[in-house]
Parts: C-alpha cells; sequence; structure tokens
C-alpha cells in the first residue's frame, strides 16, 4: 500500500512538473554586463565627474562607497556622480529579467601641490616600460588599465623595488597613495609589503595577502598612512614569487605603478 | 555543472521536495540583437564530448556549398571539426597545425578549397575540404620587410576571383600581402604606422562584392577599431569607425557585414559581442552589445550588454541567415548557434 500511494504521488509530482527543459539560452540564465563607468580623472584638484550608464536598458545601477557589497537595496546611482573627495566606490547594475551585472570597483583621489624629487635605488623600471622615467610617477597622469603602449607606466620585474622621495622641505604627510595596476594574466601582482623608511626606520609598514586565484585586471590605490613630517623617505615594495596556481609560477612578477600621490592634508580623508 | 544539467537537475530538486513547479511559460527566451537581427541562442549547438574531440581556441568557422560548417581549432588532436547545421558532427582531421587561426573557403572552378593560416608555422596552407595539402606559403622573405620567420604571425586571407591571395599579417608586422593563385608574391601594403593606410592588428580581411562595379578588400584594423577599405592592388580607400567594437574579421553575406567583436568598449576591457553592418557600413545591430546609436554620424562607444559571449572570434551564417560564432579563450567552449528571429 505504501509503495502505490508512493507511486502515484510520484505521477502526480511528474504530471505538474514541465516535461522539457527549454533548449534555448534563457533570459533568467543570463547576467547583465557591467555598468558603463566613465572618469574625467581619477586624480582630481576639485572634484570627479562620474558617468554611469547601464548595460541595458531599464536596467538599475547602485554603488556603495562604504565596502559593504553593492545590493538590489543600494542608493541607486545619478548620472553623472560627482565626488570631491578620497572614495572608493562599488558598483552594479540590476534587471528583474537577468543576473545581476559582477561589481566594478572604482577609486578617485585627490591630488595636492606638494613638490619632491624621486629616484631609484636599488632597481630599476624595464623596458618597454619605462618610457617617461620617474617623473611618469609625479605627473598626475593615470595609465590605462590597458597598459601595453601606455607611456604613464613604470614596470619593475624585482624581488624588491626601492624609490627614494626627496622633498623641498620638511613636510606633513598625512597619506602617500601609490597607484598601481595588478593584471595576473599579464603576470603583473600587486606587492605582499610595503615599507615606509625614513633614517632607516621603518615608520610604515602594510602587508597584503598572497592571492589564491587569478583576479581581474583592476587599476588600484595603495594608501599608506604616515601622519608624519617628512623631509626624505624611501619606499621598499616587496614582491613574492607568482603562486602555483598561475602558469608563471616560481618566478618573479611585474610590478607596475604609475604615480605617487602626496596627502598633505591635516583634515580628515 | 552545464547548463542543462544545471537545469534539470533544479527541476528535479524541486519535484522531490513537492514544489509547485512552474508553468511552461516560466521559461523566457533570451533575444538579442536589435532592429531586423535578432536572435535567439543555442549555447550547445556544437557541444561535443571534450574527452574525444577536444578544443582549445576555437577561431574560426566556414560553410561549404553543402551547407557543412567548418571549426578550425588550435588543439592538435583535430584542427577541423566538421559539422552539420543540426550541430552534430560529421568529420574530423588535422594534426599538425598548433597555430590554426585563419580558415577561409573558396570555390576555385567548381571545387572548395580552404585556407589555413597558422600563426606558429608562420605559414599559409591550402587544402582540401578533406585535409589534403595543396600548397604551402611560408613567410615572405623575398619581401624584404621580415628579417625573421618569426616576425610573420599570419592571421587570415581573402581570395580574389582571379585566384590571388591577400594574407593579413594581424599578429606580425601588420602589412597585406598579395600572391598569385600559385603562390608568387606581388604586392605587399599596409604596415605599422601613423596614418590611416596603416594599421594596428590587422586581424580579418576579406573580398567585399556588394557593389559589384567596385569589388574591394575589407580589413580589420582591431586595435583602432576601424574597418579598412582598400583596392585589389593595395590603395587605400577610406574607413569606418566602430568605437569600442574590436571586431576580427569582416564576413559578408548578401548586403551585409558580420564581425565578431572580441572585446568592447574603453580600452577593450569589456567583452565582445557581434556587429552586423548594412550596406553602407552602418552598424545596425550588436547581438551582445548595447544598442546601436548614432549621433551626427557618429557611433557611440560600444559595450557588451549581456553576458553571453566571452571572446567571440568569428562568425558564420548559413542560408537562413542563422549565425555561428567561435570562441577564443572561453574555457574550450564549442560554437554556439544563434537562430534568427
Amino acid at each position: 500500500m505504501r509503495w502505490i500511494i508512493a507511486i502515484g504521488w510520484s505521477l502526480v509530482l511528474l504530471a505538474c512538473h514541465p516535461k522539457e527543459y527549454p533548449k534555448l539560452l534563457q533570459s533568467e540564465e543570463i547576467a547583465l554586463a557591467n555598468p558603463i563607468i566613465t572618469i574625467d580623472s581619477v586624480l582630481f584638484k576639485h572634484q570627479a565627474t562620474i558617468s554611469v550608464l547601464p548595460p541595458y536598458a531599464q536596467a538599475d545601477v547602485r554603488y556603495t562607497t562604504n565596502g559593504e557589497a553593492v545590493t538590489k537595496t543600494s542608493p541607486l546611482c545619478s548620472n553623472p556622480l560627482i565626488l570631491n573627495k578620497n572614495t572608493d566606490i562599488q558598483f552594479k547594475a540590476f534587471h528583474p529579467d537577468f543576473q545581476p551585472s559582477e561589481t566594478v570597483f572604482f577609486s578617485v583621489r585627490k591630488i595636492g601641490n606638494t613638490q619632491f624629487q624621486l629616484s631609484e635605488t636599488s632597481s630599476q623600471a624595464k623596458a618597454p616600460y619605462n618610457a617617461k622615467g620617474l617623473q611618469a610617477l609625479s605627473n598626475f597622469q593615470k595609465g590605462k588599465i590597458n597598459f601595453r603602449g601606455n607611456e604613464e607606466w613604470l614596470g619593475y620585474q624585482n624581488d624588491t623595488i626601492e624609490l627614494h622621495l626627496l622633498f623641498d622641505e620638511a613636510t606633513y604627510c598625512k597619506q602617500i597613495t601609490l597607484s598601481t595596476l595588478c593584471d595576473h594574466n599579464s603576470w603583473i601582482f600587486n606587492p605582499v609589503k610595503i615599507e615606509i623608511l625614513q633614517n632607516d626606520d621603518v615608520i610604515f609598514m602594510q602587508k597584503a595577502a598572497i592571492p589564491q586565484a587569478s583576479q581581474s585586471a583592476a587599476l588600484q590605490f595603495f594608501d599608506l598612512s604616515v601622519a608624519t613630517s617628512l623631509k626624505e623617505a624611501t619606499l621598499k615594495i616587496y614582491m613574492n614569487k607568482i603562486p602555483d596556481w598561475h602558469g608563471g609560477k616560481g618566478t618573479t612578477p611585474w610590478f607596475f605603478i604609475d604615480e605617487i600621490i602626496m596627502n598633505t592634508n591635516h583634515e580628515g580623508h | 555543472m552545464n547548463r542543462r544539467n544545471f537545469i534539470k537537475n533544479t527541476s528535479f530538486g524541486f519535484a522531490a521536495i513537492g514544489l509547485p513547479s512552474f508553468p511552461n511559460n516560466h521559461w523566457k527566451d533570451l533575444i538579442i540583437g536589435h532592429g531586423s537581427h535578432r536572435y535567439k541562442i543555442d549555447l550547445n549547438w556544437g557541444a561535443l564530448n571534450a574527452n574525444f574531440y577536444p578544443v582549445k581556441d576555437c577561431h574560426e568557422m566556414v560553410i561549404d556549398q553543402k551547407g557543412r560548417i567548418f571549426l578550425l581549432t588550435n588543439h592538435t588532436k583535430n584542427n577541423v571539426l566538421i559539422y552539420n547545421k543540426s550541430g552534430q558532427l560529421l568529420q574530423t582531421w588535422g594534426t599538425t597545425y598548433p597555430g590554426a587561426h585563419g580558415l577561409t573557403i573558396k570555390d576555385e572552378g567548381g571545387e572548395e578549397f580552404l585556407y589555413i593560416t597558422d600563426n606558429e608555422r608562420h605559414e599559409v596552407i591550402k587544402t582540401t575540404l578533406d585535409g589534403r595539402e595543396i600548397m604551402v606559403l611560408p613567410y615572405p622573405a623575398a619581401s624584404g620587410k621580415y628579417e625573421s620567420a618569426t616576425q610573420y604571425i599570419p592571421t587570415e586571407t581573402a581570395i580574389a576571383d582571379n585566384g590571388d591571395i591577400y594574407v593579413a599579417d594581424g599578429y606580425g608586422l601588420q602589412y597585406i600581402l598579395q600572391y598569385s593563385a600559385k603562390g608568387e608574391l606581388l604586392n605587399i601594403f599596409g604596415g605599422r604606422g601613423n596614418d590611416d593606410k596603416h594599421l594596428d592588428n590587422a586581424h580579418g580581411i576579406s573580398i567585399d562584392q556588394r557593389d559589384p562595379k567596385n569589388p574591394k578588400l575589407l580589413v580589420t584594423d582591431r586595435m583602432k577599431n576601424q574597418l579598412k577599405t582598400y583596392t585589389f592592388e593595395g590603395e587605400y580607400k577610406g574607413l569606418t569607425d566602430l568605437r569600442g567594437a574590436y571586431i576580427c574579421r569582416p564576413v559578408i553575406k548578401d548586403d551585409l557585414v558580420y564581425l565578431a567583436t572580441i572585446w568592447s568598449g574603453e580600452s577593450g576591457t569589456g567583452k565582445g559581442f557581434i556587429a552586423i553592418l548594412d550596406k553602407n557600413n552602418q552598424l545596425i545591430s550588436a547581438p551582445g552589445g548595447i544598442a546601436p546609436e548614432y549621433t551626427n554620424g557618429k557611433l557611440r562607444r560600444m559595450y557588451q550588454a549581456l553576458s553571453v559571449f566571452h571572446h567571440p572570434h568569428d562568425v558564420c551564417i548559413d542560408k537562413d541567415d542563422n549565425l555561428y560564432v567561435a570562441q577564443w579563450n572561453s574555457g574550450q567552449t564549442y560554437p554556439i548557434k544563434l537562430i534568427r528571429v
């Protein structure tokens, strides 16, 4: 009797069920492409204007600036979006018929007028990623994510990279920001440690985790909190060998940098 | 888990725990494209057992007069896979083309031939449809432009009605080389430079006979997002700007040009879509991309709209105007069919 009931119940369920799954691709199986974001200047003096367009008609673009993941209830993006302070912002597109887009990360940084001289002490950028020399790091010009042929980038392939900064006079420095590129497909990785030294004393140190999987190409900022007066300083950048999951495992990766930004503002972020 | 299994397993899950199943009208076929050229998608059209018929990059596809569809991959277990329109595998051949990249078909006096560009062998190889080699064009040392074979990395061919063979050196020095049907080098033009006549990733080439009185060559300048026109003698005649569209090769059927677009957007950081141009080379539909819009004759920058494609590398069109899309670097996936609606 129990078996008869079970078989009967199964037949009822099967009768309710669609006989075939669809052969063709369904809307709900596909994700939106990323929102279309255009920034007039990632490095700005007064404000950055961000143009935000959805990838698909009637899609919403939402965002956060507090580091939390973007969800369907995050604020809707205005277009354009105006930013006037250092901001790390995330965007994501939503549409009822499709899966959400990937999250798009952008950062903007406010620049000042602090002048400094730069020199390489133990390593040099390698051709062809040294076209403009060290002046590329203080000309307020961002490199493009498609770095090939873009002369704003300096590319190093050393285990340790040292850059010496010399200021005209002792200058209060709240933060030093390194503007870098990470592109694992192109063997360009983030540092695993960054130090700032003053008179051989380490006054700042930041470590980063070794990536466990490949990440998409991204423009990045490393904000190094200094909060002291500097006449000179040395940036020491440490690279790990490429991890085992990558085709270049065990070799020295590239480090790409296009700008060093001084934040001399005593005020907040 | 593939798409079919995902759907199948998910549905079984609902049934097993006694949840109400979806009504049949729950399903909503995705339609991509714009205006008169819109398509449904069969992701599994060309799917095969990768243990027996593996692919690496699916680079290009052509269709013969019998309607058989030839796929070229750089997997040397089977460089050429031949399908029927239903996606059934008919035949495979080819084990000696590690850099198999470009595939062109040409009817030459009643018999069709294939032209394969191999960018690891630095050669162009002419074969019969069943894989018998007829001719090999080595690197053009006699041109005086190349110091070694490694500088010559051909990506595509186009065959004129008089038998002349045009080769695009799209990953090499960016020249277009014109050979006679017998393989004699006749002319060389294009190359790198800053003028419009120069090329930067001359990835694809085709013979454009849409205007019978004015046949010409179409060449994709992929990094500049431009489709360029030359005479058969190599004189530059003009260009079409397709901002944001990193176009691979022009494929012409009737009055239209179809182009797989491998990347999109600013600096090519976005994924690709398919571009369809009308007889005036205006973009009229972009399956997988945003709607084409022109302002004062200028196309807005193109981006991907839906994540249907990864890196579309070539498109093949059948007599019913369905499209077959081969993709580069997409996780060894097989070609996709777009069914015109």
